[in-house]
């Protein structure tokens, strides 16, 4: 593993990572072109790319995350399924109960009232709670 | 010796598939593939200046990978009015020599206008005026470059207008005037037809087949009631059979490549990978059997979906028209304003250009879909899509996603801290120069819980902290086309 332990740095903790380690945890066993495979130029395609999606599963039920969910469908092909949570699954059009104006303002509110504070993650009720009251 | 003799004169490389990091670490059996075919501009990287530049010892490592290889390039595009950039035709040439690439291939398609990249391949102008812009691209990457050169047979989810030639016509009127062979995309024919284009029998009696010296073959997936060129895994097993019915008759074909976008490689899993490329050993070993498609392996009848547009489109005008539509900008034509079918073509974009930043900015994004719910997080990324247009290189993409949240300055808890680390990342990865990130609490609680999908439940110890970014121990040497 490359990354160093901790140390002490002019009073402050200092942990040092490589660049490639930090970008994936993963990333210490690929050679850098894995990581040019990710930066740079996606390669030929023109469907649906299901990288998005399966992390906005993934993050709906971490618990739920079933990877090689192979379906067959009414003619006997078998495709990918793409989408894990159709109950909760949004897509990425835009909703019309939301606008970017309104969550402006709502995020400004929430900041004026409990500050952006290290201690607060965003999860906390506290948060939610201004959140849901400002939006 | 005229152009189709020339073609005759190519090797045979039999079963490949696309080269992906994900693919390389697939244990296949012996003998099941022959030939890898590499996308050299995935393999690129630009430099501060703007350069394109590549690693040059990872051409050397897959050069010396035991298959043979064919350069698929993705970077000079033949079916719009951009022409082929002086560095890309370098990148083609370069790579073409290095994996001994017996020919070349690029796609009659286009991914930007003078503004803008789409960030999609889009289908070209078909009529004359756009045919005699694709007779110039074609004719320029011939003298370019040293290889034999064959256009891919692209997928176009729009109905056909009345006013265009025939896919099939448009492809075998290019091959005829510049003498470049075909790679036939034999899924990309197959959703066109599904989708109410030309039918896959008469695209071919419409093409000379001499010319195809390659096939493409994928699996789709279906949205909107559309077919999809997603090469999401499975092949389709009407798909599988009617290949099976024209291979006979394409008496020049050198090689066929199974395409899977990395994506689906971890869905569908490593098993599956291997036993459609098994099917496609069957094809190619079987090729020259006579094979009539059976009654359950038909596809439905062909229906043709024309509009009546009445409008000859020049290539100019058509570009600039579907490149707006496509990532949701108003035009003045009021052309295709309303179809679906470039409701579909946005949608994709988007997939795609939500995948990019997803996959650079992982705490950042996974924090603010937690944090602020999927669909407040899918407005705010619709926001950022109206005011930047689509980057062909993720990185930029992503670069461009935190220039947007910088101007916004949301307050939320940790997202400039996490943004500020992923930036600094991108940076060093890019620069090789090493960054100081500053935290005033222990970051590592937050860094472990998104990377399992969550929030934490309780956040590190506050104080002083720092995380040093170093580059890469190894120096690497980066080769530079201008």
């Amino acid at each position: 593993m490359e990354t160093k332990i901790k140390r002490k740095s002019k009073g402050a903790i200092r942990l040092s990572i490589p660049a490639k380690v930090a970008y994936n945890s993963d990333a210490f066993r690929k050679s850098i072109y894995n990581l040019l495979d990710e930066l740079g130029c996606p390669k030929c395609f023109s469907g649906v790319d299901c990288y998005f999606t399966n992390i906005r599963d993934y993050l709906v039920n971490p618990s739920d995350l079933t990877i090689a969910p192979v379906k067959e469908v009414a003619d006997g092909t078998p495709q990918p399924i793409l989408f894990q949570s159709n109950a909760k699954q949004v897509g990425l059009s835009q909703n019309a109960a939301f606008s970017i104006d309104k969550i402006d303002i709502a995020l400004k509110n929430i900041f004026e009232e409990i500050g952006c504070l290290a201690c607060c993650s965003g999860q906390d009720i506290f948060f939610q709670e201004q959140f849901s009251r400002n939006f | 010796m005229n152009r189709s003799g020339q073609l005759k004169c190519l090797p045979e490389l039999g079963v490949g598939i696309i080269y992906s990091p994900s693919i390389e670490r697939i244990k296949f059996p012996e003998g099941l593939v022959d030939t890898l075919e590499i996308e050299p501009q995935t393999l690129c990287i630009r430099d501060k200046n703007d350069q394109l530049i590549i690693p040059k010892e990872i051409f050397d490592a897959i050069a010396a990978m035991p298959y043979h290889k064919l350069v698929h390039s993705i970077g000079a595009p033949v079916g719009g009015t951009l022409s082929p950039a002086v560095d890309q035709l370098g990148l083609i040439q370069y790579a073409a020599d290095i994996f001994k690439s017996p020919w070349v291939t690029e796609h009659l398609s286009f991914n930007a206008i003078t503004e803008f990249n789409t960030g999609f391949f889009l289908p070209p102008c078909q009529t004359e005026k756009g045919l005699q812009q694709a007779i110039a691209n074609v004719t320029c990457l011939q003298k370019a470059i040293d290889k034999p050169i064959a256009i891919e047979t692209g997928v176009n989810y729009l109905r056909p207008n009345n006013k265009e030639m025939p896919d099939g016509r448009f492809v075998a009127e290019l091959c005829r005037a510049t003498g470049c062979g075909i790679l036939l995309d034999i899924h990309n024919l197959f959703a066109n037809q599904l989708n109410g284009r030309q039918s896959i029998t008469d695209f071919l009696k419409a093409i000379p087949l001499e010319y195809v010296v390659e096939m493409h073959i994928a699996g789709g997936t279906e949205l909107n009631d559309l077919w999809l060129d997603s090469h999401s895994g499975p092949i389709d097993k009407r798909l599988m059979a009617i290949t099976k019915e024209i291979l006979p008759s394409l008496t020049n074909l050198k090689e066929i490549t199974y395409e899977i976008f990395d994506s689906y490689v971890p869905v569908v899993g490593d098993a599956l990978i291997i036993s459609e490329l098994e099917k496609i050993r069957g094809l190619w070993e079987t090729r020259t059997i006579p094979y009539t498609v059976s009654e359950e392996e038909q596809l439905p009848p062909p229906v043709y979906h024309i509009q009546d547009l009445n409008k000859a489109f020049n290539p100019l005008e058509w570009e600039d028209l579907l490149g707006n539509l496509v990532i949701g900008r108003k035009v003045a034509d009021r052309f295709y304003e309303e179809d679906n079918r470039i409701a579909v073509y946005q949608k994709l974009i988007k997939e795609f250009r939500a995948s990019m930043v997803a996959r650079i900015f992982k705490l950042t994004t996974r924090y603010m879909m937690l944090v602020l719910g999927m669909e407040v997080f899918s407005v705010i990324l619709n926001d950022f899509w109206k005011h930047f247009a689509p980057e062909q290189l993720s990185y930029k993409e992503a670069r461009n996603f935190a220039a947007y949240l910088g101007h916004k300055n949301y307050k939320l808890p940790w997202l400039n801290r996490l943004l500020n680390y992923e930036v600094a990342i991108l940076e060093t990865l890019m620069d090789e120069q090493a960054r100081i990130v500053h935290f005033d609490a222990d970051p590592t609680p937050m860094f472990n819980s998104l990377t399992k999908g969550r929030l934490p439940k309780k956040i590190g110890e506050l104080g002083n902290y720092e995380i040093e970014i170093t580059p890469e121990s190894s120096t690497t040497a980066w080769m530079v086309f201008n």
